[in-house]
C-alpha cells in the first residue's frame, strides 16, 4: 500500500509491516491531486445559487460576491470554528476548577502558588484559597459569556500595556468571546458582510480571545487543579506501552477531564482489580495534546501515566501495536481513522465530551461533580476489554522513541530553571550566543513534505542557526520522537547553541507541551519584552506553524497576529484566490499589529527568512 | 469509446473530470445522482 512520508522513519517502517491496517499515511496519495479552488479559498456554497467558484472568467459569485469577499468569509468562518474549540477547553476548564474548589468532586488542587499569583494578577480581593479560586473561575466564565458590546473585564489584566494599548486604537479589544464567536457566523452567513477588511479585523479579535482564554488561562486554571509542571525527563514513542499493563490511550484537549481517571486508577482496590484478570495495575498512554500536557505535568503522575506516545497522525500506527485496551477520547485530535483500526484490534472506545463523539464509542457525558462514577465505568470497561481480547489479538511493540526527553518546560519552571528570572536568556540573547527564539508550534500534517517533516527539517535548520527553538502542541510529538527534545540534540546546533545547551544540559528544542501552551509561550514573550522595556514585536523572535492542519490553528495564528509577531506558514491557509486578503495577511498586518503571515513552501528558504527576521530586530535593537 | 485527456499541467485538481467519467459509465449519466461512496463507482484514469 502506498504510503506518505513521515519524519519518523521507525513510525514507517512499523507501518510496513503492518499492510492490513490503513492509516491516514495511507490515504494521502488518493487525496493527492487538490481542488484549486479549494486551496485558493475560492469555493462558496452559502446558499442555493451556488456552489460558486471564482476565475478570471467568472469573477464574481451569482450574488455578486468577490474572490476578496469569499475569501474573507471563508477564513473568518474557520479562525471562528477554531476559537469556539478552545473556548470550550477553557469553558469546561473554568467549570471544572469551580466544582473542585467548592468541594463537589472529592479532588484537591495541586498548584497552590499559581492560584496565588493569578488571584493577584486579576486583582481578586478574597484571601482564602477556595474563595479565590472559585472568583476566578467566575470571572472567566462571566468573560466567555458577556455580550459582544461589552469588552472582557480579563483582557487588560492579562495584556502586556502596549499591546492592550494598540488593540484599544485597532478597535480590536474582543467582547464577549462567545458572542464574538456567534456573530463571526452570523458576519460570514449568505448576504451580509462583505467587508474582507472588517472580517480579518474580526479574526484577530477572535485570536485575542483564543489566546488569552482559551491558551493562557486554559493552562493557568488547569496548573491550579492539576499541578504545575516541572522540568525532568521522560519516556516518549511506541515504546512507553507495556503490554503487562491494562493500558488506556488519551487523545483531547481538556486534561481536567482525565485527571480524576488519573487518581481512580492508582488507588489498592484499581491495582488489585488490574491483578485479578492477569495485569500488573493501570497506564494511561499519551496521545495528542492531552498525552503532551500529562508529559508536561508527569511529575505529578508517575505512577500512571506511562509516557506520550506520539502526535495526532502517530495515533492510528499505536493502536495497531495492540497494546492498547481503551481509547477515551475527550476532543480532537481523534481522528475518525482511529474507529475501524479500534475495531479490527477489539479496542473499546469511549467519549467524554459529545463534541467529540465517534460514531462507535461509548459516550459517557463528564460531569465532574460525579467524576468517580465515571472514572469507576471507564476503569472496569478497560478492564472488560483487556479480559476480552488480550488472547485475541497479536501485540507488536516496536523499539520507538527516547528514554531522555527534556520536559515540564513552562514560563515558570523555564525561569526557575534559568534562576528565577529571564535575565541569563536576555544576556545569551545579547551577547549572540543565541541568535534569537523560534517558536516552532501548532499541529502535524501530513502535507507538508509528509507528517512531521516540515517541522522536524526546519528545526534542525533553525537549530543550525544558533536560533533556539521553543515548541507547543503537535509538533513536540513529532520533535520529540525524532530526537530533538533529547539533550544528544544539542550537537545537531550550531557551534554558540551547542557550547550553551552543553553547558546547561539542555537540548536546543525546548518542549513546552501541548498546543495549549502557545499561551505560556506568549508569557515567555511578555516577559522577555518587559524586562527590554520594548514591545512584543520588537524581540527577535519568530513564529512558526508549518505544518498547521486545523481550523483551532488559524485562531492560534491570529492571536500570533495580535501579538504582532511574524508567522510562518508552510501550506498557505486557503486565501491566496484573493489578492486582498493576501496582502493583508503577509504586508498590511505589519502596519497594524506588527505581525505578518511568511508564506514559504520550501524548508531552508524559510529557515533563511525566519532568520533574516531575526537578524533585522536584532539590528533595530542594537545588539 | 470516448476518452478525457489529462493535461497535468493544466489540472487544477477539481476532480470533475472523475465526475463525468463516472457518471458516463451509470445509467442515468447524470453526476447529481452519483454514489459517491459505492466502489463499483470508479473513474477510468490512466495517467
Amino acid at each position: 500500500m502506498k504510503m506518505c512520508a513521515s519524519a519518523d522513519c521507525t513510525l514507517t517502517d512499523f507501518m510496513r509491516t503492518k499492510p492490513e491496517v490503513e492509516t491516514s499515511f495511507n490515504r494521502v496519495p488518493n487525496q493527492a491531486l487538490k481542488c484549486g479552488f479549494g486551496m485558493q479559498g475560492v469555493c462558496c456554497r452559502l446558499c442555493s445559487n451556488g456552489p460558486c467558484r471564482i476565475t478570471p472568467q467568472s469573477p464574481k459569485g451569482v450574488c455578486g460576491a468577490t474572490a476578496d469577499t469569499i475569501v474573507a468569509r471563508n477564513f473568518l468562518r474557520a479562525v471562528a470554528a477554531g476559537a469556539a474549540c478552545y473556548l470550550h477547553i477553557v469553558e469546561n476548564t473554568a467549570n471544572n476548577l469551580r466544582e473542585i474548589v467548592l468541594g463537589n468532586t472529592g479532588l484537591n488542587i495541586k498548584g497552590a502558588e499559581v492560584l496565588h499569583s493569578l488571584a493577584g494578577l486579576l486583582e481578586i480581593e478574597e484571601k482564602e484559597p477556595a474563595k479565590q479560586a472559585v472568583k476566578i473561575a467566575d470571572k472567566v466564565l462571566a468573560d466567555l459569556y458577556r455580550p459582544r458590546s461589552q469588552v472582557m473585564e480579563l483582557v487588560e489584566k492579562l495584556t502586556y500595556e502596549p499591546r492592550f494599548k494598540r488593540w484599544q486604537e485597532l478597535g480590536i479589544l474582543p467582547g464577549g468571546a462567545k458572542s464574538e464567536v456567534f456573530d463571526a457566523v452570523v458576519k460570514t452567513s449568505t448576504n451580509l458582510s462583505s467587508d474582507p477588511v472588517d472580517m480579518l479585523l474580526h479574526a484577530l479579535r477572535l485570536g485575542i480571545s483564543t489566546g488569552l482564554y482559551g491558551l493562557a488561562l486554559t493552562n493557568l486554571l488547569n496548573d491550579i487543579m492539576l499541578g504545575e509542571p516541572e522540568i525532568t525527563s521522560a519516556r516518549v514513542g511506541f515504546s512507553v506501552v507495556d503490554p503487562d499493563f491494562i493500558n488506556i490511550m488519551v487523545t483531547g484537549h481538556q486534561h481536567s477531564m482525565i485527571s480524576v481517571l488519573q487518581d481512580h486508577l492508582v488507588t489498592p482496590a484499581a491495582v488489585s482489580l488490574a491483578r485479578s484478570v492477569g495485569a500488573k495495575g493501570f497506564k494511561i498512554v499519551g496521545c495528542t495534546c492531552v498525552g503532551q500536557d500529562l508529559q508536561l505535568r508527569g511529575v505529578h503522575y508517575q505512577e500512571v501515566f506511562s509516557g506520550h506516545a506520539g502526535n495526532n497522525f502517530t495515533s492510528e500506527a499505536l493502536l495497531s501495536t495492540g497494546g492498547i485496551d481503551l481509547v477515551l477520547s475527550e476532543f480532537n485530535c481523534t481522528i475518525p481513522g482511529l474507529e475501524p483500526i479500534c475495531d479490527q484490534f477489539l479496542i473499546k472506545q469511549i467519549c467524554l465530551d459529545d463534541v467529540a463523539k465517534k460514531a462507535n464509542a461509548e459516550y459517557m457525558p463528564f460531569n465532574i461533580k460525579e467524576g468517580e462514577i465515571v472514572a469507576e465505568q471507564i476503569m472496569q470497561a478497560a478492564v472488560k476489554s483487556y479480559a476480552e481480547r488480550r488472547n485475541k489479538v497479536q501485540i507488536d511493540i516496536p523499539k520507538h522513541g527516547y528514554d531522555d526527553v527534556i520536559t515540564g518546560v513552562s514560563e515558570k519552571s523555564l525561569k526557575k530553571f534559568l534562576g528565577g528570572t529571564f535575565q541569563p536568556l536576555i544576556d545569551l540573547i545579547a551577547k549572540g550566543a543565541i541568535k534569537g527564539v523560534a517558536a516552532v508550534v501548532g499541529c502535524s500534517n501530513l502535507t507538508a513534505k509528509g507528517h512531521d517533516v516540515f517541522t522536524v527539517e526546519l528545526t534542525k535548520e533553525l537549530i543550525k542557526r544558533d536560533i533556539i527553538v521553543l515548541s507547543a502542541g503537535c509538533t513536540c510529538g513529532g520533535l520529540e520522537n525524532c530526537g530533538l527534545m533529547s539533550p544528544a540534540a544539542a550537537e545537531l546546533a550550531g557551534a554558540n547553541l551547542k557550547a550553551v545547551c552543553r553547558q546547561l544540559g539542555i537540548p536546543p528544542v525546548l518542549n513546552f507541551g501541548p498546543c495549549l501552551a502557545i499561551g505560556r509561550l506568549e508569557i515567555v514573550a511578555t516577559e522577555l519584552a518587559q524586562a527590554l522595556n520594548i514591545d512584543i514585536p520588537q524581540l527577535p523572535l519568530v513564529l512558526s506553524a508549518p505544518q498547521w492542519l486545523e481550523e483551532q490553528a488559524l485562531a492560534d495564528g491570529a492571536f500570533g497576529l495580535a501579538l504582532g509577531l511574524p508567522l510562518h506558514l508552510a501550506i498557505p491557509p486557503f486565501v491566496t484566490g484573493s489578492e486582498l486578503v493576501s496582502r493583508v495577511l503577509t504586508e498590511d498586518m505589519e502596519q497594524l499589529t506588527g505581525g505578518k503571515v511568511i508564506l514559504e513552501g520550501e524548508i531552508v528558504p524559510a529557515a533563511e527568512k525566519l532568520e533574516a527576521i531575526i537578524d533585522q530586530k536584532r539590528k533595530a535593537l542594537g545588539i | 469509446m470516448k476518452r478525457i485527456l489529462i493535461n497535468r499541467e493544466l489540472c487544477n485538481g477539481c476532480k470533475n473530470c472523475q465526475l463525468a467519467c463516472i457518471a458516463e459509465h451509470t445509467d442515468t449519466k447524470s453526476i447529481l445522482t452519483l454514489n459517491m461512496e459505492a466502489p463499483a463507482n470508479q473513474a477510468r484514469e490512466f495517467y
